[in-house]
């Protein structure tokens, strides 16, 4: 794993950790190496609070390209070890709230993609539109207004996710708005008797219900007040969830409340550990990266049958003598919002 | 969430009233709809303090009242009252808690129509009797005897009344003007 700073290449480290996440726009990063305070280069990169623009690769494939937020230092008699850590360079949309130089809060009559260059730009992060979504960020809202504290990252996702945009991150470092790639054909095969694999599965049924209802109110203008109902198919005992919709209007309620089933079915959480970071698949160079199609057998797990999960998260560990990858993944429904089926059935 | 804003100015958009406020610092700029009371229709002056209320959708904040000042009204009153675009009184009325209601002033009286239209009446009638009497009335002329041939005289035996008529019904004690 090489970190780059201003294209000095940096690979001293012992330990180091990317955890690489679909629906994020800042993935996070940490390295951890020896500090030689007379080293020129190295004084640049363990600068404390310079925030020092960062690329991350492995075997000449660009992972991530971010920001160092933090510098952990510890002196003592012996050597120790110093830390990194950062987040990819969208990450600063999450931490930041819309300054008032961006003010009016409210925008009338602007696109999705205009609201997100406007507010992007000004911390220095390009926006990148998938094709399958262009659509969608270039038709106008009427009227739109963030609260004030609202996060760049929250405004801009509760306007996205009304329109199942997904907000993520490219790993050139720009905001990305996308749609997850569900229906794909399946980057890798899983089985539980793989050598180097571990599987684990994690239901949690407290944080599910079987009836899933919206609401909205009536609108100053025009829709009216709109309920949608649906069931969790994966929930035998009646469980029941009211919530009210904010945003959108009363045709978008059914959306509203597949958005709710959707976010109970990462209640269903698969855990693959692999001792390798490549995809177990014909081509082994490429790095496993969240937004893949997998499939995965695992009889053990209560998955008997050959099931296709999506991978939601990557993360990759690693020191002077292994290499780790975590592959954490839901079911593709999460993201296409379709009623699944119950896949322990 | 409720905030104190201040109008800049108003527009009627399809029928309902867009208020442009001032919210947080210098320039959140927002147009929510107005509120009013069922069958009130009123629009502000800018200037005036406006609050500014969110609702269970997020871009669609409502105005729900207004400080308004220089206030009369006392306990159980009302008073309704327009504004000229500096703040200046122009119009008003007001229910006072003494039954009594006032019309842009309380110096005066209204009037009842139908009462002050029989008052007129009843005067006009007593006049128009008191012509008839005095248009058909003769004087006595000393030495002439009453019947003689080529003289007509008569004693003159009516006489005029007052007139009757009392506007006083077209008061209207409790409702007062200018």
């Amino acid at each position: 794993m090489i970190l780059k700073v201003k294209n000095k290449k940096f690979d001293f480290w012992d330990e180091f950790r990317v955890s690489l996440v679909y629906d994020a726009v800042g993935s996070v990063f940490s390295f951890v190496g020896l500090f030689d305070s007379d080293f020129a280069d190295h004084k640049e990169l363990f600068k404390p609070l310079s925030f020092p623009n960062i690329t991350v690769e492995h075997n000449g494939q660009l992972l991530l390209t971010g920001t160092i937020l933090t510098h952990g230092f510890n002196v003592s008699s012996v050597p120790n070890n110093t830390s990194l850590q950062g987040y990819s360079t969208p990450g600063v949309l999450e931490d930041s709230q819309i300054p008032v130089s961006l003010y009016p809060l409210q925008s009338d009559k602007l696109t999705l993609k205009e609201i997100a260059e406007r507010l992007a730009s000004k911390f220095g992060v390009s926006v990148e539109v998938d094709a399958e979504v262009n659509s969608e960020m270039n038709k106008k809202f009427d009227t739109t207004i963030a609260n004030e504290g609202d996060t760049v990252k929250g405004y801009l996702n509760s306007l996205a996710s009304q329109r199942n945009i997904v907000l993520s991150h490219t790993a050139e470092g720009k905001l990305l708005f996308t749609r997850a790639k569900t229906t794909a054909t399946p980057k890798a095969r899983f089985d539980e008797d793989a050598p180097g694999v571990s599987i684990s599965l994690k239901t949690s049924g407290q944080k599910m219900s079987q009836e899933i209802t919206v609401q909205r109110q009536e609108s100053i203008k025009g829709t009216n007040a709109g309920e949608a109902t649906l069931t969790n198919p994966f929930i035998p005992v009646f469980r029941s969830r009211v919530k009210s919709q904010s945003s959108g209007d009363d045709n978008e309620t059914e959306n509203a409340a597949k958005t709710i089933l959707a976010a109970q079915l990462k209640n269903i959480k698969l855990k693959i550990i692999t001792d390798r970071w490549e995809w177990l698949s014909d081509d082994n160079s490429e790095v496993m990266t969240p937004n893949n199609i997998i499939t995965v057998n695992s009889p053990n797990n209560f998955i008997y049958n050959d099931t296709r999960f999506f991978v939601e998260a990557v993360e990759l560990t690693g020191d002077r003598k292994k290499e780790t990858a975590v592959l954490t993944c839901v079911l593709p429904e999460v993201y296409s919002r379709e009623t699944p089926t119950n896949i322990f059935e | 969430m409720i905030r104190i804003a201040k109008v800049i100015s108003s527009a009627i958009e399809e029928g309902l009233r867009k208020i442009k406020v001032q919210r947080l610092g210098k320039s959140d700029i927002q147009t929510p709809f107005q509120g009013n009371p069922a069958g009130i229709d009123s629009q502000p002056i800018p200037g005036l303090k406006a609050i500014h209320a969110q609702t269970g959708e997020k871009g669609e904040p409502v105005i729900i009242g207004y400080i308004n000042e220089e206030l009369l009204a006392a306990d159980g009153e009302i008073r309704v009252f327009s504004l000229d675009s500096d703040g200046v009184l122009q119009a008003y009325l007001m229910a006072k808690n003494d039954g009594i209601l006032e019309v842009n002033g309380s110096a005066d009286f209204m009037v009842r129509y139908s009462a002050l239209e029989t008052a007129y009446d009843q005067l006009k009638d007593d006049f128009d009797n008191f012509v008839s009497t005095y248009n058909t009335h003769t004087h006595p002329v000393p030495g002439v005897t009453a019947g003689a041939a080529s003289v007509v005289a008569s004693v003159t035996t009516a006489t005029g009344n007052p007139s009757t008529g009392d506007i006083t019904p077209s008061k209207i004690d409790n409702v007062k003007t200018n």
